[in-house]
């Protein structure tokens, strides 16, 4: 998309005149790392055991895959020939980082599917056997794949590979990520890319928006559709866990800006003036600011000032808070996609990018992008019931 | 079938298509089909250089305007495959001033005359045809590809736009081509060279600013011009090791 030259500052290569990557570029990495989040989510009971994320770690299964079947989208709408999208499946070049999608997703992919397909497994056969014919029953007798063997032996098989997967899954999940904070940190071109830390803060603020998102969901599940009291022991969990997360996303987030300045490097005064000139209001107020500091007190308070408030509360205020982290996480992909673009790589200059709404990479498609995820997500719950039996003593 | 039966299938079909792919499967470009592509022209033969003598640059845009027409680059303001920056050192201020109003397709307005310029410079650029090129590197489907001879191409027929290879250039000497949807570059007039004509740029330029030949002829003009200047690359410290070489400019020239 050209930019207004206009407003540009300084001196910038003339073809930097056209910023190629734009909004699906933004929210690839952001639909990504919430895949990644959400399955470190589920990992936190199917593999360490916490109970407290039982209640959503089937539900954060489903949306990992709602979201994993999603993030290809982006990239094929940016493609200028989207049919050609499959040769980096077919004929990846091995020496490119992005080539490397192919197979860092297609292994997810299955490994996720199958840890569904186990994790489920009871559900399946249970809803199979139904005597009621429907979409659902002809649906999951052929996930039973012609097995409805639910015997104790047989489910004891199952939990041990449902959690051999869940073990694997979370080097995959990271791996994905953090891949794709490689594919950006590798530029060497781009001095507000090129470092080190960069798949490590994909990474971590990926587990951040997952954690944030599947609380924001475990909310709406509680309150509009099972219309229940959410679980106290769960609202903690999920306050320490982002907060947890949180601490250190932030730390390495500001040690990769430290490093650039107090390195001073030859594009030290460059990024200095990127940040003064364009990022201003998306970096420093937005995402630093407003979306990690407001989040950051919050969480401060929950933990150490008001750890004996009342759930209703407590769950009210870490709704806020992961509001913020999404909407910080967001920016964060914005700064690093958009921002990096607006600095030029002659280092002596910057540019502003106005994002549209309208084309087929522009904003309009990213929200259609972003509320896709979720609708699968309900159609497969449809066929995949992700919530446990009732009990009493567990709500209590 | 018994599991060990299928087991066995399996296993010997994958085995059999592992070995065609790897091993049977003719290579994409065979000798024969490279030739005719070629039209004779042996790429073995040849390791292009090219050079550039900034001290000579009057800014006049010729190069830009032919490369222009020859390779049929839009004629926006956005897309260039070699264009000129102006370099300028004013009195009273510290940092050079730089720009290149429409790549210099157009000349350089004289913006200055007002100002006690103490020095000024042009410096025309091109694709470095790096010795290491990171498009190549990045180009996720390999259709960014180096020529034997020493220049980068791309293949439009695999080109699938993702523009990775823009974002890694260090040098900004890529654009969208969105005619044909694909990424575009200076190919040192690829179609010219291997003709044995000068790419349109050199022989476009009226004070032979622009030095072209081949390195592996000991007596060409690019070897003289390397031997008897002192020459730099631009960004050496990327490792990228661009193979234009210039004299004349200030370290400042990125």
């Amino acid at each position: 998309m050209p930019v207004d030259l206009s407003l540009v500052q300084g001196f910038i290569y003339p073809n930097e005149g056209w910023l190629q990557w734009s909004f699906m570029l933004v929210i690839y990495p952001y639909i990504t790392g919430l895949v990644a989040g959400a399955f470190v989510v589920s990992a936190f009971y199917e593999v360490f055991g916490n109970e407290h994320f039982k209640p959503v770690s089937r539900l954060s299964l489903l949306c990992s895959l709602g979201f994993l079947i999603v993030c290809v989208l982006p990239l094929q709408f940016h493609l200028t020939h989207h049919l050609r999208g499959l040769e980096i499946f077919g004929t990846p070049n091995p020496s490119s980082a992005m080539a490397g999608f192919g197979g860092v997703y297609l292994w997810y992919l299955f490994i996720l599917v199958l840890e569904i397909w186990f994790n489920f497994r009871e559900k399946i056969v249970e809803g199979a056997e139904s005597k009621k014919p429907s979409l659902r029953r002809f649906v999951l007798r052929i996930l039973t794949l012609g097995s409805h063997d639910v015997s104790e032996k047989a489910m004891k098989t199952v939990h041990k590979v449902a959690h051999t997967l869940a073990i694997i899954g979370i080097p995959s999940a990271c791996f994905l990520h953090g891949y794709v904070g490689f594919i950006f940190g590798s530029i060497k071109a781009n001095h507000w890319w090129a470092s080190a830390l960069m798949p490590f803060i994909f990474l971590l603020s990926a587990v951040v928006s997952g954690v944030a998102m599947m609380f924001i969901l475990y909310w709406f599940c509680c309150v509009f559709i099972k219309k229940e009291p959410m679980r106290l022991g769960t609202v903690n969990a999920f306050i320490s866990l982002l907060f947890g997360f949180l601490i250190v996303d932030l730390v390495f987030e500001g040690l990769e800006v430290l490093q650039i300045f107090y390195a001073h490097i030859e594009a030290t005064p460059a990024v200095a003036a990127l940040i003064r000139n364009e990022l201003m209001g998306s970096y420093v107020w937005g995402q630093a600011i407003i979306g990690s500091g407001v989040p950051f007190i919050i969480l401060l308070l929950l933990v150490w000032v008001l750890p004996w408030s009342k759930r209703h509360l407590r769950q009210g205020l870490m709704l806020v808070a992961s509001l913020f982290v999404l909407g910080s996480v967001l920016l964060m992909r914005w700064n690093v996609v958009i921002g990096g673009q607006e600095l030029s790589r002659s280092l002596l200059g910057t540019f502003h990018f106005s994002e549209v709404f309208g084309t087929h990479e522009g904003v309009g498609v990213g929200i259609c992008l972003l509320i896709l995820p979720f609708i699968l997500m309900i159609i497969f719950s449809l066929f995949l019931d992700p919530w446990e039996k009732k009990s009493i003593k567990e709500v209590k | 079938m018994k599991r060990r039966d299928f087991i066995k299938a399996t296993g010997t079909v994958t085995l059999a298509a592992g070995v065609y792919l790897t091993i049977l499967k003719p290579s994409p470009v065979n000798a024969k089909e490279e030739k005719d592509w070629l039209n004779g022209y042996d790429w073995n033969k040849h390791h292009w250089g090219f050079g550039i003598d900034s001290t000579k640059c009057i800014g006049c845009g010729s190069c830009v305007r032919a490369c222009k027409e020859e390779n049929d680059v839009p004629k926006d303001p956005y897309h260039f495959r070699c264009w000129v920056e102006r370099y300028a050192h004013l009195k009273g201020e510290e940092k050079l001033k730089v720009d290149s109003p429409n790549g210099g397709y157009d000349s350089f307005p004289d913006k200055y005359k007002k100002e006690e310029v103490l020095k000024s410079f042009f410096v025309p650029k091109l694709c470095n045809q790096c010795a290491v090129p990171p498009c190549v590197q990045v180009c996720p489907v390999g259709a960014t590809y180096q020529t034997k001879d020493g220049v980068v191409l791309v293949d439009n027929d695999y080109c699938i736009g993702c523009r990775y290879c823009i974002s890694a250039c260090p040098f900004g000497a890529r654009y969208m081509n969105d005619e044909v949807g694909c990424a575009d570059k200076c190919t040192w007039c690829y179609h010219r060279i291997t003709k044995g004509l000068e790419p349109v740029c050199v022989l476009a330029c009226p004070v032979e600013a622009r030095i072209f030949g081949d390195l592996k002829d000991k007596n060409s003009e690019i070897n003289k011009f390397i031997e008897e200047h002192k020459i730099i690359a631009l960004k050496p410290d990327l490792g990228c090791e661009a193979k234009v070489a210039y004299i004349g400019i200030d370290s400042e020239v990125r």
